[in-house]
């Protein structure tokens, strides 16, 4: 019996190994829309369910992601470093650090989780290194999320990813399919496919209305702005009477106005690939030579003020010396006299 | 220092209430005071609190402190502070904040207090509440020390009569929440911008722009931070700021709002746009932010138990809470039946209210912001951008003084940065039609004006006319100004456009409209040289004589002298107008005009009437070099060395025309510019003087080939002719093929160049004599003109002439007069334009176009057909005078010899019909076919033996009928004809083959009919005609036929 025993814990123990050294999957902890949390190893979303293992058991259990409130993913990476990397621009460095990761976490976006921004950050380095193919990817995620703005990011990204390739019927039809109230978005992707269409004049103007009508729709807003300095590029062909100032100053603004944005840090791309810093560092230096001549100048008066003070003083230092040796002479002659 | 006082000022207030409530309060007090002890004290001042009586608690508590101050025992001290603790809270709820103050800062400053923290908290709002901002500072700044380095454990000992309290235990006071930290951080931010510590309060913002939630508070900081940058400056940090309060909700906040206008004010003054840009667009509209306010009010209030505002409509909801508007109407009751006391309004809802009333009591301030957004967009050349801004304020409120500036903008923007000149003339057109009034309609004009000048459109200026005409004028010096301006560019506008009639209008509207204007001169002067251009040359003469004498020292007065000059020559007074020329050269040797002056001379000299005398010739050659060596302009030179050229020519130096020809060829003056082909043209003249045709016709062809494809090369055109004119007489049939032969080769090399090619194809037309053929086929296919030069649609004239179709006459006269106003291949265009609007009947137009064309070529050979055609239309008109005046004239014209007055003669002949003269028109009729057979190939002479036979068959002669139809078919410059087949059908087969067969008998015809009226005439001598030998023999009679 004791051997038995024995024979059954160690077959046991033996299980319990072999289960532990199998099991796969993304760790998360997964709270149920009854608020019951459970850690689990997620394994893959099929259809709309959310397929996981409890820790320790290589079951599968399919759930309705409906039925599930929300994820928690336990994602390593050096958050601070990753946004300052975003923010300079530094789209790879953003991939290398979170895109293994995030290839693992973007199934489940459709699923509240806490790394939903993540996400969002990861998409939009994808775009900006034109990686359309894995933006396109982000971007279904963002679609599948029951966050309307997030929603609507995606939407829009695919446009304008469509608009990159050239596929201008698709980018139409993505327009067409956005929520009724996307109004700037709307306009947006119209401005975008205006400049396609070899219009940036009339695109130009739609983005107006955006910013007139959504002054503080800042996603669209940025995207918007930055447009109208490509659409102010491509006038500089057709119409002389338009700068590359105007794209360079756009571009400017944008980097200025939504730093820390990937739509920033493009603007910064494009300003400086027009000349922006040479323009910057030649007004500094000319307003830096201008303080200098003021400096000098007012110098020069001070030095003018000071000797005329000093000549003064020793006009009156002369005339007291006068006045005081024809005292003393008076005095001298007096007592003389006396 | 600050602290001291208030401290101080609190130390005061405290004895100040204790002497009251020791002296002035109730009996119980004062009766307590010998009789309670400080254990009572508490439970009495405990109980009042516990019953909310607050002020009661609060003297007890007064007097409970009061007499255990001088304990040390632990205790004692220990309760004593927790009195003031809760003394601290009544006084702050009572809103006795100096006492409160008091009473914290003991606590805090006295041992064994266990919630310094908070204590610290509550001291910091009563200072912030009292607005004693630097000590609100102060305490803050301490309680974030104190929570970072708290003083965890401490214990009381005994030395002596020294009691240590620093080491009594005492329980741990929980360390500040991050909400705690927030509010404290945020006071402390708060009072240092009250103090103006600006650089001090950003660490503080900065905090709670870090950690709190609150999307309001958070943005309200964001907001302030940048106020503090302003005011330090710092305005490169602004922009770290912007984005981060783009990103939260405090738009709606009216505090942020109204914080928002003051920061973008301040950055717009100070230049700083990309800081300021942003920060007018999260700027909320005044009535928006105002009902987003409002109803957050009303929510705030319902959720304090207060009832919304008066008037408001309830909500359902609310009529639940609150009652229908009958429990409203009754007053509130307290349990007594006495009106119930009004509920405390909280602090909050006061605020709020203030704030909206604060923002109400604002001017609107949208459109302003809207304003400086458009100006920030155009400063940043974002000019589409300031567009749209500009317009929705434009459209908001035209007339107001920011409306005004933005049609302004608009219109300069989108004629100087957009080149959308369609837009701005509907903006403009639309302003200056619905507002007459003021500066701006006529800053618009003014602005269009001068785009249209700018642009070479000076037609265009034309269309401002209207508005002009109906701004309302004023005597304000500069609307005058203005004015006098606009409708001076009017004329100029018309002397430019040739429409000198109109031009001398206008000129003389501004000199009597606006007399003494700051255009005064300038209009005399164009006045004066649009009379000039009309070749009014007697008032041209006076008005340049008026500018020399009212303007003496003005910049047109040498121009005066010299024009006046030319005005003299118009007058054929040419001694005085050489006068003229050489005061202008001896007085203004540096003037513009000089050159111009001595080529005037020049040509005066040339003409050798003035001066005859033997160096006439000299004088003349001494001018042009004069005028050719001070010319400053491309035209001045050219024209100096062509006139040599011309006099060179007619003295046979051809080594000299060669000299000049080639200083001008070669003169760094024009470079690129010179009429290098006219040079060649000289050039290749001189060569044929010279016999040595080869090199002429090489020149010339290589010079086509080479300048053909320009257009403005004139030059070129009259090589052409040159050229057809040596192929026909001097080359030989070898060399004629070989140029033939040349140029189809140029030709296919030339398929890129239409201009050269079409220039090609003409001169090949004409060295073949196919000229017709092509002008026929580039009728047919050359839709665009703009390649064509002067031979080119001088060849489709002639080809449209022939076939009768005017359809492109118009278009062809236009693209002259706008492109080759010299060239004299335009009198074809005149003679297609004019038989077109003939045929059309506009017998104005046709009139029109004769005078002009009349203008420029007067009594030249081939413009004989304009005074014959305006004949004609008088004629048409019933101008039975004038036709007869008009015709008659021709007969007089030496160059118009021959064909035209074989045809003026026939015309006369219907004059005379029209007017019923039968007998003078036969004469007439007579006369064409005696006298002109051999011209036009016999036409009008057989026009005029039909027109004969048909006056005839009116005045009833038959056999005369008969005679002039015979004679008709015996006349062999006429007889094979078209018109002889009236003839033949008149007489019949028989008498025709007669006629015929005795004609190839070698017979010939004498027939003589006479009309007795003509030869007393007197105006049209007929006369009398032998032919064949045969003697006149019908004098009296009316006809007789001697066959």
């Amino acid at each position: 019996m004791k051997r038995f025993l024995i024979t059954l814990i160690a077959l046991s123990s033996l299980s319990a190994v072999a289960e532990e050294a199998v099991q796969t999957g993304t760790p998360a902890v997964l709270e149920a829309i009854n608020g019951k949390k459970i850690k689990a190893m997620l394994q893959r979303m099929e259809d709309d369910k959310l397929v996981f293992q409890p820790v320790k058991s290589t079951r599968d259990i399919p759930v309705p992601a409906s039925k599930v409130k929300s994820l928690e993913f336990f994602p390593k990476y050096d958050e601070t470093a990753v946004g300052e990397m975003f923010a300079a621009g530094n789209f790879q460095g953003v991939i290398d650090a979170v895109g293994p990761m995030m290839d693992e976490f973007v199934q489940y976006m459709q699923i509240k989780n806490n790394v939903r921004d993540l996400c969002l950050l990861t998409y939009n380095s994808y775009k900006s290194l034109n990686d359309y193919e894995n933006a396109s990817r982000y971007a279904q995620a963002l679609i599948s999320t029951d966050d309307e703005a997030l929603q609507l990011t995606g939407q829009v990204g695919l446009a304008q990813i469509a608009l990159a390739q050239g596929d201008l019927e698709r980018a139409a039809q993505i327009k067409e399919s956005l929520p009724s109230d996307a109004d700037a978005a709307m306009l947006y992707l119209t401005a975008a496919l205006q400049r396609a269409h070899g219009d940036p004049k009339e695109a130009i103007q739609t983005v107006t209305d955006i910013i007139e009508q959504h002054p503080n729709d800042v996603d669209i807003l940025s995207a918007s702005e930055l447009l109208i300095a490509y659409c102010y590029l491509d006038m500089t062909g057709t119409n002389s009477v338009i700068s590359t100032n105007s794209a360079m100053n756009t571009a400017r603004q944008v980097k200025n106005m939504y730093a820390g944005t990937a739509v920033a840090v493009n603007a910064a791309a494009l300003w400086t690939k027009l000349g922006g810093p040479d323009v910057e560092a030649a007004q500094a230096a000319e307003a830096e030579a201008q303080e200098a001549e003021r400096a000098a100048a007012a110098a020069e008066a001070e030095k003018y003020r000071a000797e005329k003070q000093a000549q003064r003083e020793a006009e009156k230092a002369a005339e007291a010396a006068a006045a005081a040796n024809a005292n003393l002479t008076n005095n001298v002659t007096t007592t003389e006299s006396e | 220092m600050m602290l001291a006082k208030k401290a101080g000022r609190i130390s005061v207030i405290r004895q100040i209430i204790l002497a009251a409530a020791l002296l002035m309060g109730t009996a119980t007090l004062v009766k307590a005071q010998d009789q309670i002890t400080a254990g009572e004290m508490i439970k009495f001042g405990m109980r009042a609190m516990e019953q909310q009586r607050y002020s009661e608690a609060v003297d007890w508590f007064y007097q409970y402190i009061s007499e255990v101050e001088e304990s040390k025992a632990p205790r004692v001290v220990a309760i004593a502070q927790d009195i003031r603790f809760k003394m601290g809270t009544i006084l702050i709820q009572e809103k006795r904040f100096d006492e409160a103050a008091s009473v914290l800062q003991d606590y805090i400053d006295l041992p064994l207090a266990d919630k310094p923290r908070q204590a610290m908290k509550m001291l910091s709002t009563c200072y912030f509440d009292t607005e004693a901002f630097e000590e609100c500072a102060s305490v803050v700044s301490n309680a974030l020390w104190y929570d970072e380095n708290p003083v965890l454990e401490a214990s009381v000992s005994t030395k002596g009569d020294e009691v240590d309290y620093s080491k009594v235990k005492m329980e741990q006071e929980a360390p500040f929440t991050k909400e705690e930290l927030t509010s404290l951080n945020m006071m402390m931010a708060e009072s240092y911008f009250n103090i103006s510590e600006y650089r001090r309060c950003i660490p503080a913002y900065s905090y709670v722009i870090e950690h709190s939630l609150d999307d309001q508070r958070k943005g309200y900081a964001i907001m302030q931070v940048i106020n503090a940058l302003i005011e330090i400056p710092d305005f490169d940090r602004i922009l770290e700021y912007v984005p981060q309060l783009y990103r939260t909700d405090a738009r709606y906040d009216i505090r942020v709002n109204l914080a928002l206008i003051n920061a973008a004010d301040a950055l717009y003054e100070e230049g700083e746009y990309d800081s300021a840009l942003p920060l007018y667009r999260m700027i909320m509209p005044r009535d928006e932010l105002v009902a987003y306010q409002e109803a957050r009010l009303r929510d705030m209030k319902i959720a304090f138990g207060l009832a919304p505002d008066e008037g408001a409509e309830l909500t359902e909801a609310e009529m639940l809470i609150f009652g229908g508007p009958e429990e409203e109407a009754a007053p509130a009751k307290g349990a007594e039946g006495e009106a119930a006391a009004e509920p405390e309004i909280p602090k909050e809802v006061q605020q709020l209210e203030r704030l909206i009333a604060s923002l109400k009591g604002l001017p609107p301030y949208e459109l302003n912001i809207k304003y400086r957004m458009a100006d920030l967009y155009k400063t940043v050349e974002r000019f589409w951008e300031a567009l749209k801004y500009f317009e929705v304020v434009y459209r908001e409120d035209p007339t107001t003084e920011v409306g005004e500036r933005c049609i302004y903008e608009l219109v300069d923007m989108l004629l100087e940065n957009l080149n959308e000149l369609e837009k701005a003339e509907v903006m403009a057109h639309e302003h200056m039609g619905k507002f007459k009034e003021g500066m701006t309609p006529r800053q618009l004009a003014y602005m269009l004006t001068g785009y249209y000048q700018k642009h070479e459109m000076m037609p265009t200026i034309k269309t401002l006319k209207p508005y002009l005409d109906g701004f309302v004028r004023t005597n304000e010096s500069r609307i005058v100004q203005y004015d006098t301006e606009l409708y001076f560019m009017q004329a100029v506008s018309d002397l430019v456009g040739q429409k000198y009639e109109e031009a001398e209008v206008g000129f003389k509207y501004v000199l009597d409209e606006f007399p003494d204007s700051h255009q005064e001169a300038n209009a005399m002067y164009w006045y004066a040289m649009s009379q000039l251009f009309l070749q009014k040359y007697t008032d041209g003469e006076a008005s340049f004589n008026a500018y020399i004498q009212k303007f003496p020292t003005e910049q047109y007065v040498d121009e005066c002298y010299f024009q006046g000059g030319v005005c003299l020559f118009g007058q054929e007074k040419y001694s005085e107008a050489m006068d003229r020329f050489t005061h202008v050269i001896e007085t203004y040797p540096n003037s513009s005009i000089y050159p111009e002056a001595c080529s005037m001379r020049g040509d005066l000299y040339a003409a050798g009437e003035v001066y005859a005398e033997y160096d006439y010739i000299e004088r003349a050659l001494a001018d042009y070099d004069n005028a050719y060596k001070s010319a400053t302009r491309i035209n001045q030179g050219t024209y100096a060395t062509f006139q040599a050229a011309a006099v060179y020519e007619a003295e046979d130096k051809y080594d000299e025309i060669l000299s000049v020809v080639k200083r001008y060829e070669s003169d760094e003056r024009w470079k690129g510019e010179a009429d290098i082909a006219k040079a060649l043209f000289w050039i290749g003249k001189t060569l044929i003087q010279k016999k040595e045709y080869d090199e002429a016709v090489e020149t010339y062809v290589n010079a086509i080939i080479e300048y053909g494809d320009d257009l403005r090369q004139d030059g070129v055109d009259q090589m052409v002719t040159e050229l057809v004119k040596i192929n026909r007489i001097f080359l030989d049939t070898e060399a004629r093929e070989r140029l033939i032969e040349e140029l189809l080769t140029a030709r296919d090399e030339a398929k890129e160049k239409e201009t050269l090619d079409l220039r090609l194809r003409v001169t090949l037309a004409k060295l073949q004599e196919t000229e017709l053929e092509l002008g026929a086929e580039l009728l047919e296919t050359l839709e665009d003109l703009d390649n064509a030069s002067p031979p080119v649609l001088a060849v489709i004239c002639d080809a449209s002439f022939e076939e009768k179709d005017y359809s492109r006459a118009e278009e062809i006269l236009r693209i002259f007069i706008n492109k080759f106003e010299d060239s004299d291949f335009m009198r074809a265009a005149y003679k297609l334009r004019a038989f077109g609007q003939y045929q059309e009947k506009d017998y104005e137009g046709v009139l029109s176009t004769i005078n002009d064309a009349q203008a420029l070529y007067g009594t030249d050979f081939d413009v004989a057909w304009a005074q014959l055609l305006k004949a004609q239309v008088q004629l048409d008109q019933g101008e039975i005078a004038l036709a007869r005046e008009s015709n008659m004239s021709i007969l007089t014209v030496p160059a118009w010899r021959g064909v035209p007055v074989a045809q003026a003669t026939y015309q006369l002949g219907q004059v005379e019909e029209r007017a019923g003269n039968l007998e003078k028109a036969f004469g007439f009729f007579q006369r064409t076919y005696f006298q002109y057979k051999g011209h036009a190939g016999g036409y009008w002479a057989a026009e005029a033996y039909l027109a004969s036979a048909e006056i005839l068959k009116k005045m009833g002669r038959e056999n005369d009928v008969r005679n002039t139809y015979r004679a008709l078919l015996f006349d062999p410059y006429v007889n094979t004809l078209p018109q002889a087949a009236k003839a033949r059908a008149y007489l019949g087969a028989a008498e025709t083959a007669e006629i015929a067969a005795y004609i190839d008998a070698g017979g010939t015809t004498n027939f003589t009919i006479a009309v007795e009226a003509e030869m007393k005439s007197g105006s049209a001598p007929a006369p009398k005609q032998e032919k064949a030998g045969k003697p006149e023999t019908a004098e009296e009679s009316s006809t007789e036929e001697n066959a």
